[in-house]
């Protein structure tokens, strides 16, 4: 074994098997058709504090439903969140992935690696991706902390690893445009960059239950079935889950306000 | 001009470990201790306050200490840093409601390092070896995990040794200072620390001094999936904060050495 400089060349010359994608690379296209889920809606806002991720729980093949618990959200390290959409495969694979590249970072050179890093190695990793071109990929947001600067971010990604940093929000998968168009309309008469936690929570699950209505590819929140969204926020003190009841209540209130009966 | 090698394998093995081991007689000495919520990691360093450092963690529950030149550590941290990781993305990628507890540090020890280290030192006469000895140490089953320089490894409980003395052969001070009835599996970080540090002062002929340990723990009772703290200052904030604050560490340190 060569010393390595870091855990991605590590992968790259002693177990490529890892890297996401690697096992299929070279395979038909049709091979694949009709053998993998897909994940659907996520949404990120920035607020006082910093931001907020969130996102539905439903993973759909086809037609069929195939995960309606299916979590999309994802803590990538003290200070970064991540949401993906796209194959749940390759959400999964890379969800793993980044943080072990990240936390690989903070040990060899015994600091954290900031948050413009990691948004570049995540970039350079989806670029990576052999199954690209036959669409079995992911696109991720990222929403973090730096926390030297003391300043929130949030991008999100294309296909081949293209970058958008948001100053606001933003919203990816097949509900994506719905929770965008919920989103203009409440995120800044809300108070915008200065949004209050509580007020932020509720304006994601808004964003997500509004892109659930008009397209099958994301659950509806459902509190009798217990399908609830998954939201987690990043802010000075690290990441946080936002609590099942909490988001129970506002999906409640929801229902009370905008419920079609 | 052409220079005949004449000597057998067995001679220019010998040779190698000789070399080895006379490099090694100057290496700090290094301590893993258990304590009643974790694991303690000691290091004579004379270079603590260049800020390179001897004991690192390699995963959540788990952490080393290497025993050689500044060179040969930091080499050995980015291969031991980047087998452990992927170590961990290979067993526990995807998350389920319980953790991987699949990667531990005898794991590591046994599928990378030793085969590494046999094989730089063993396999190819011509390859530069290792020159280092570790401790692997892991909390969650309060296993030590020695490898010395050619590979050979020793599994050990409550506490290992490594530097010096153990590398070469003789008897290891260290673990004889704490085997005479000192240690004990109910003592506090606080007296694990001062027993450390008498231990590190009696192994190495009581040439050390304060500002040359150091010091790092894996603590059952921080909170979170990483376990591993510094007890040295000036490493920086991306790691927990140890149970005893580095100061305390620093001031137990000093009068254990009085």
């Amino acid at each position: 074994m060569e010393l390595h400089d870091d855990l991605l060349q590590h992968l790259e010359r002693e177990r490529p098997d890892l890297l996401p994608g690697s096992q299929f690379a070279g395979i038909d296209r049709n091979g694949l058709e009709g053998k993998y889920d897909h994940g659907t809606t996520i949404v990120a806002v920035k607020y006082a504090d910093g931001a907020i991720i969130g996102g539905d729980t439903r993973s759909t093949m086809g037609l069929f439903i195939s995960d309606e618990y299916k979590r999309k959200v994802h803590v990538l390290d003290r200070f970064t969140v991540a949401g993906f959409a796209g194959v749940s495969e390759m959400c999964d694979e890379y969800a793993g992935l980044l943080g072990r590249i990240f936390e690989n970072y903070r040990k060899i050179h015994h600091r954290a690696l900031d948050f413009a890093g990691k948004v570049n190695l995540t970039s350079a990793l989806l670029k990576k991706n052999p199954l690209l071109l036959h669409g079995m990929m992911t696109v991720p947001i990222l929403a973090g902390l730096d926390p030297e600067a003391g300043s929130s971010h949030i991008v999100t990604y294309d296909g081949i690893g293209g970058v958008t940093e948001k100053m606001s929000y933003a919203a990816l998968g097949s509900g994506g445009h719905f929770a965008a168009l919920s989103l203009r309309k409440t995120w800044r008469v809300r108070g915008g960059q200065n949004m209050e936690r509580e007020t932020a929570e509720k304006t994601v699950v808004e964003a997500l239950w509004d892109s659930a209505v008009p397209q099958a590819g994301s659950s509806p929140p459902d509190i009798r079935r217990n399908i609830l969204p998954y939201l987690i926020s990043v802010d000075q003190e690290g990441t946080r889950q936002v609590e099942r009841d909490a988001i129970a209540r506002y999906v409640r209130q929801l229902e009370l306000e905008f419920g079609d009966e | 001009m052409f220079e005949f090698i004449t000597k057998s394998r067995e001679e220019m093995l010998e040779e190698k470990r000789n070399l080895t081991k006379k490099t090694l007689s100057r290496a700090p000495v290094g301590l893993g201790m258990v304590y009643n919520n974790g694991i303690l990691f000691m290091s004579e360093n004379q270079l603590l306050g260049e800020r390179m450092y001897n004991t690192d963690p390699v995963l959540e529950t788990i952490g080393y200490i290497g025993s050689g030149s500044a060179r040969e550590v930091q080499k050995l941290h980015r291969l031991i840093t980047n087998v452990a990781d992927s170590a961990a993305l290979e067993y526990g990628r995807k998350r389920i409601s319980i953790p991987s507890r699949s990667v531990t540090a005898r794991f590591i020890g046994e599928t990378y390092i030793v085969p590494e280290f046999d094989r730089r030192f063993r396999g190819e006469l011509g390859a530069t070896n290792f020159e280092i000895s570790l401790i692997l140490g892991d909390v969650h089953n309060g296993e030590f995990y020695t490898i010395f320089f050619d590979g050979s490894p020793e599994s050990k409980r409550d506490f290992a040794s490594v530097g010096a003395d153990a590398d070469a052969g003789q008897p290891n001070r260290v673990e004889q200072y704490l085997r005479d009835g000192r240690w004990n599996q109910g003592l506090s970080l606080e007296d694990a620390l001062a027993l450390g540090t008498k231990a590190l002062a009696f192994g190495t002929g009581d040439r050390i001094r304060d500002g040359y340990i150091e010091a790092a723990v894996l603590d059952r009772t921080i909170a979170g999936e990483d376990k591993w703290a510094p007890l040295s200052p000036a490493r920086g904030s991306c790691y927990a904060r140890s149970p005893v604050d580095v100061g305390r560490a620093r001031e137990i340190i000093r009068s254990a050495l009085d």
